[in-house]
């Protein structure tokens, strides 16, 4: 720590000394660096794949065509498919990541269906109470569909060929009762493999979905991951954006005052009395929202509050005897900026960093789930908020994410108050 | 209710004397061209009259009057008026649209000619002109009675420009050729025209009540925004009928005119209909299953299926019911501007047909209840040509076509280029309602076939205009279809596609209903023959024609129809044989039901009390079903 001067090893030890921030600073690091991974924790391209003696990284490499794998179709393979496919006909092998599911893979959860006892289908659930059981084609469509009630079938059950339903049958007490078109000869009698499928969102533990899949499809682990991910990529954008305009300006009206202060101030106030959520919706109506769109809002309302408090800390510090002094010196203004006052104001960025960051959190979950935020298919906490409000009954899809939400900011609040506490000139004299 | 009485009694008296707008007087005799008055001896003598006894009732004859029907709305209408800005709000249908009647009606069910507010109807020989016996016993929810003037009253009040109405102005100016008015009760109405179904487009024409547009003038919009237009309907909005943000209340017409009608009798059977203000849909949903709300659509999967773990349903109070209506098909699908780079290109669109999959959606997002639409024109009877389906999703069909369009390179992240470098990377534009949540399926099946779609929620305004405006590449859309004749030319014209400007170019035509930018000219000029056409037979030759040519052009991906309704209703909400009738898109549009208002304070006690009353029940009723 010599290459530190004593204060800041003061303060860190101070901050240690915090050991809920300290930790939380650790935990959130650590995530970080997790989610830095990526496709290689969570995605659903294979780490290592060997095929035909052939080893490649699709991680790595991105999109691979199933013909250059020796398979028959253009496009990407499924890779979880194929890895049972290989290891039936022997011809590789593959690793996935530990969480097989891309944040915007859209998965059908397709179990086999089954007969109890009493001859009454069911699912890895239980009795299937009103849902449909069905055969699939091997292009993974659907061949013949019935109506399951209570377990037997019970109203409409189709026959389709190229997607196109060409005959029905109605079952009334478990027996076909009508046929359409009337010549029709179908064997209605449910047989071969028969699949059901469960609706999104599906439950936990279902075809490798630690915490279920929402509305949509996708499974909660990887949508969890890819919301933190989009979170921390908008901090980075977010961040230094904030402090760039609010330190700078805030700065300037302090140092130079006068007129320029005045101008300044009349303006900001102006801009902080816009209602931020109403100027979200219109501008929501207005433009096409995109992450960069967001940001670009959000950053439009968020540095008012810190060029404010920069502004009082750059007045308060220009009138120190050493500005006095290096001015005199001949020091001009970008230097004294530069030198003198933003150094002098280390502690209020420092300090307000995490609660700028709490906030940015806070915006984008809070936009999502009003519906101004990020399109749909975007992973995201808040429009998973959204979700489970609409899905009472779906706790996997409300526990989860509150966690998280809930843990990132009190993670963020700690760290912030073990700033406020290791940078408090009171504290330190004692 | 005293107060409700007193209002009724007073409309009652003044009933007597019907007014006349000298301003409206003046207008007719300005236009003598289209504004006839003749007498009963006028009329040609050689006329066939025709009332339509020959269809059967459709409503049920056990069906009792009175109670409150308890219903829901997002939020009060932002005007009372009928026409001019803001009337066309989502609660004009509960106001006017089905709760007006014209001078004929369709048969529900067999889509023959009734009579409604004319009792009886001829043509002239050469097919122009159509005439009308009107029912003298027929009254305005006010009391007035209907009368040949209030006929003429509908042109004038429609074309002035202190309605502030173009669409209707213009309609109303180009779709009718003259009236006629013989006595009080017997009008000829000439078409404009030769077209077909005259009859049924002369029997369109509804009265306006004139009494009650005494001080209709340029302030028309302020003066009557809070005034509730008297209908020739069963219900009419009271003076303190709406209450702005909390309710709207609509109350039966004691003795209407309908309730002596074939046809119109045992029908729009609760006294009040009481629309409380419930801005979630989920709200409404759980006010429902506390027995809040009489009757309500569970559409949604979440709401059908869930139903069947809700104590209201398993104790056997609340009856799920699934309608197969046969109407015409809204063309729910992704509309592809052809006037946009690549997509300007068949091979492209048609590589985006089979790249497009439609089908999962109905599979996993509807669970199979929805089916796939074949094609734009769907469901319109004999004019639909029934050998047109979809192209089935399949990534090998769609890479043929993409690769005929020249894009056979596969970029880094699996989407297709062609050789200038361009990818096949197109925006997709959807509204926020609950359809964006299998956006993610048709983006992922998508990308399978090499095709990048880049999705885009919009609020539904938004999105309306940007779609108007022509700036959009594709969009998930639907229009509303009222009719089983093929209306192609605002949507598919080249009329509609192409505007030329002053200096000679070409630019896509805003502000009309062809969103696909179609403009060929091969389809134009079918259009345009169907439109000219009378004869039923090359009708449909024609209009299978153009399907057959709307789906080579492939601007319009099918994407599912809707096969009827489902709702779940409690069971002091009484439902007819047969549940509804064949046009039926909602219970409330022909008002069959009735209710059971002892029963609903029986069966509420009994529910809150935790009482089981029965089995789960659930109606099916399939016999309008069509595929």
């Amino acid at each position: 720590m010599s290459f530190l001067d004593p204060i800041t090893v003061q303060r860190f030890d101070r901050f240690r000394r915090n050991r809920m921030g300290w930790w939380s600073l650790l935990t959130l690091l650590a995530l970080s660096a997790l989610a830095l991974l990526g496709p290689l924790l969570v995605g659903n391209r294979p780490l290592m794949l060997n095929v035909d003696g052939v080893t490649r990284f699709p991680v790595f490499e991105g999109f691979i065509s199933g013909r250059d794998l020796g398979l028959k179709i253009e496009g990407e393979p499924n890779y979880r498919l194929l890895a049972e496919e290989l290891k039936q006909n022997g011809r590789g092998w593959l690793i996935m990541p530990p969480v097989p599911f891309a944040p915007g893979e859209v998965c059908e959860v397709m179990p086999e269906a089954s007969r109890d006892a009493e001859g009454r289908w069911q699912d890895p659930r239980g009795i299937i109470s009103e849902g449909r059981i069905f055969t699939l084609n091997t292009d993974g469509t659907r061949r013949q569909a019935w109506t399951i009630i209570n377990g037997r079938p019970e109203g409409d059950a189709r026959l389709f060929v190229e997607g196109v339903g060409i005959a029905r049958a109605k079952f009334a007490n478990g027996k076909v009762v009508q046929r359409v078109p009337a010549a029709d000869s179908t064997d209605w009698e449910p047989q071969g493999s028969l699949r059901t499928q469960v609706p999104s969102p599906c439950p936990p533990g279902l075809d490798g979905h630690w915490l279920g899949t929402d509305e949509s499809g996708h499974d909660i682990v990887a949508r969890l991951f890819g919301g933190f991910r989009i979170l921390l990529l908008s901090a980075l954008i977010f961040l230094p954006c904030v402090y760039a305009i609010g330190l700078l300006l805030g700065a300037a009206m302090g140092y130079f005052g006068g007129w320029f202060d005045m101008v300044c101030q009349r303006l900001m106030e102006i801009w902080s009395n816009i209602p931020f959520l109403y100027a979200i919706i219109f501008l929501a109506s207005l433009l096409e929202p995109s992450l960069a769109i967001l940001i670009f809002i959000l950053v439009a309302f968020s540095w008012i509050g810190l060029a404010q408090q920069l502004r009082a800390a750059a007045y308060q510090i220009s009138a120190r005897d050493y500005v006095t002094a290096s001015r005199a010196l001949g020091a001009g203004h970008a230097r004294i900026i530069w030198r003198h006052i933003l150094p002098n104001c280390a502690t209020i960025i420092l300090t307000t960093l995490p609660f700028s960051l709490h906030g940015l959190v806070f915006s984008l979950s809070a936009l999502d789930y009003l519906g101004f935020g990020l399109p749909p298919t975007e992973p995201s906490w808040g429009n998973l908020l959204q979700q489970a409000k609409e899905n009472w009954d779906a706790w996997w899809i409300l526990g989860p994410t509150l966690f998280c939400l809930v843990g990132t900011m009190v993670m963020i609040n700690s760290i912030g108050e073990a700033l406020q506490d290791a940078f408090d000139l009171r504290r330190a004299q004692k | 209710m005293r107060t409700l009485l007193a209002f009724l009694f007073v409309l009652t008296n003044t009933s007597a004397q019907t007014y006349e707008d000298p301003k409206a007087a003046a207008y007719y005799a300005e236009h003598k061209e289209f504004f006839h008055f003749g007498k009963l001896t006028d009329l040609p003598k050689d006329l066939v009259w025709q009332d339509g006894s020959e269809q059967k009732e459709f409503a049920d004859p056990r069906a009792v009057r009175g109670g409150t029907l308890r219903q829901f709305t997002g939020s009060t209408p932002p005007t009372l008026r009928r026409v001019g800005p803001n009337a066309n709000n989502g609660f004009r249908g509960e106001l006017y649209d089905n709760n007006d009647f014209s001078l004929l009606s369709s048969h529900p069910n067999t889509e023959e000619t009734i009579p409604a507010l004319a009792t009886s109807w001829a043509m002239s020989a050469d097919g122009m002109t159509a005439y009308f016996r009107l029912d003298p016993n027929a009254k305005f929810t006010d009391g007035q009675p209907i009368t040949a003037d209030d006929y003429f009253y509908t042109f004038y009040f429609n074309r002035s420009p202190w309605a502030k109405a173009d669409w209707y102005a213009d309609f109303y100016t180009r779709e009718w050729g003259s009236i006629t008015k013989y006595d009080a009760y017997t009008i000829a109405i000439k078409a404009p025209r030769k077209r077909p179904y005259q009859l049924e487009r002369l029997g369109q024409l509804i009265p306006l009540p004139r009494n009650f547009f005494k001080d209709f003038g340029p302030n028309y919009e302020k003066l009557y925004n809070d005034r509730f237009q008297p209908t020739t309907g069963a219900y009419f909005v009271g003076p303190t009928g709406l209450q702005r943000e909390k309710s709207v209340t609509l109350t039966r017409v004691q003795d209407w005119w309908g309730d002596h009608r074939k046809f119109y009798r045992h029908r729009y059977n609760p006294d009040i209909i009481e629309y409380g203000v419930i801005r979630e849909m989920d709200s409404a949903y759980a006010s429902m299953l506390a027995g809040e709300i009489d009757l309500m659509p569970i559409m949604m999967p979440r709401y059908w299926y869930g139903t069947n773990e809700k104590k209201a349903y398993q104790n056997g109070y609340l009856t799920k019911a699934q309608f197969f209506n046969d109407i015409p098909r809204p063309p729910y699908g992704l509309y592809l501007n052809t006037q946009k780079p690549l997509l300007s290109d068949l091979d492209v669109r048609v590589g985006l047909q089979h790249a497009t999959d439609f089908q999962r959606v109905i599979d996993g997002f509807y669970r199979g209840d929805y089916e796939r639409l074949n094609q734009f024109s769907e469901g319109l009877g004999k004019f639909t040509e029934p050998s047109i389906r979809p192209r089935r999703y399949s990534p090998e069909l769609a890479r043929a076509a993409f690769a005929k369009a020249g894009f056979t390179r596969v970029g880094n992240d699996g989407i297709l280029m062609n050789a200038a470098g361009e990818r096949l990377s197109f925006r997709l534009t959807f509204d926020t309602s609950d359809r964006r949540k299998y956006l993610a399926t048709l983006v992922e099946s998508a990308r399978r076939c090499g095709v990048e779609y880049r999705p885009e929620t919009l609020e539904r305004t938004t999105m309306y205009r940007k779609v108007m405006e022509k700036n959009h590449d594709i969009v998930f859309w639907a229009w509303s279809v009222s009719s089983r004749l093929p209306a192609l030319w605002e949507s598919h014209h080249t009329d509609n596609a192409v505007e030329k400007l002053a200096d000679g170019r070409k630019v896509p035509k805003r502000q009309t209903n062809n969103i696909t930018g179609v403009d060929d000219p091969e389809l134009s000029k079918l259009i345009d023959r169907f439109r000219e056409a009378t004869e039923e037979d090359e009708m449909i030759k024609l209009s299978h024609a153009m399907e057959r040519r709307i789906h080579d052009l492939a601007d319009f991906i099918p994407g599912f129809k809707v096969p009827g309704y489902r709702i779940a209703h409690w069971d002091w909400v009484k439902f007819p044989v047969g549940f509804d009738v064949r046009a039926a898109e909602d219970p409330g549009q022909y008002g069959l039901f009735w209710l059971d208002p002892k029963q609903r304070e029986v069966d509420l006690k009994d529910f809150r009390d935790g009482k089981v009353r029965g089995a789960p029940k659930t109606v099916i009723e399939d016999r309008w079903r069509t595929e």
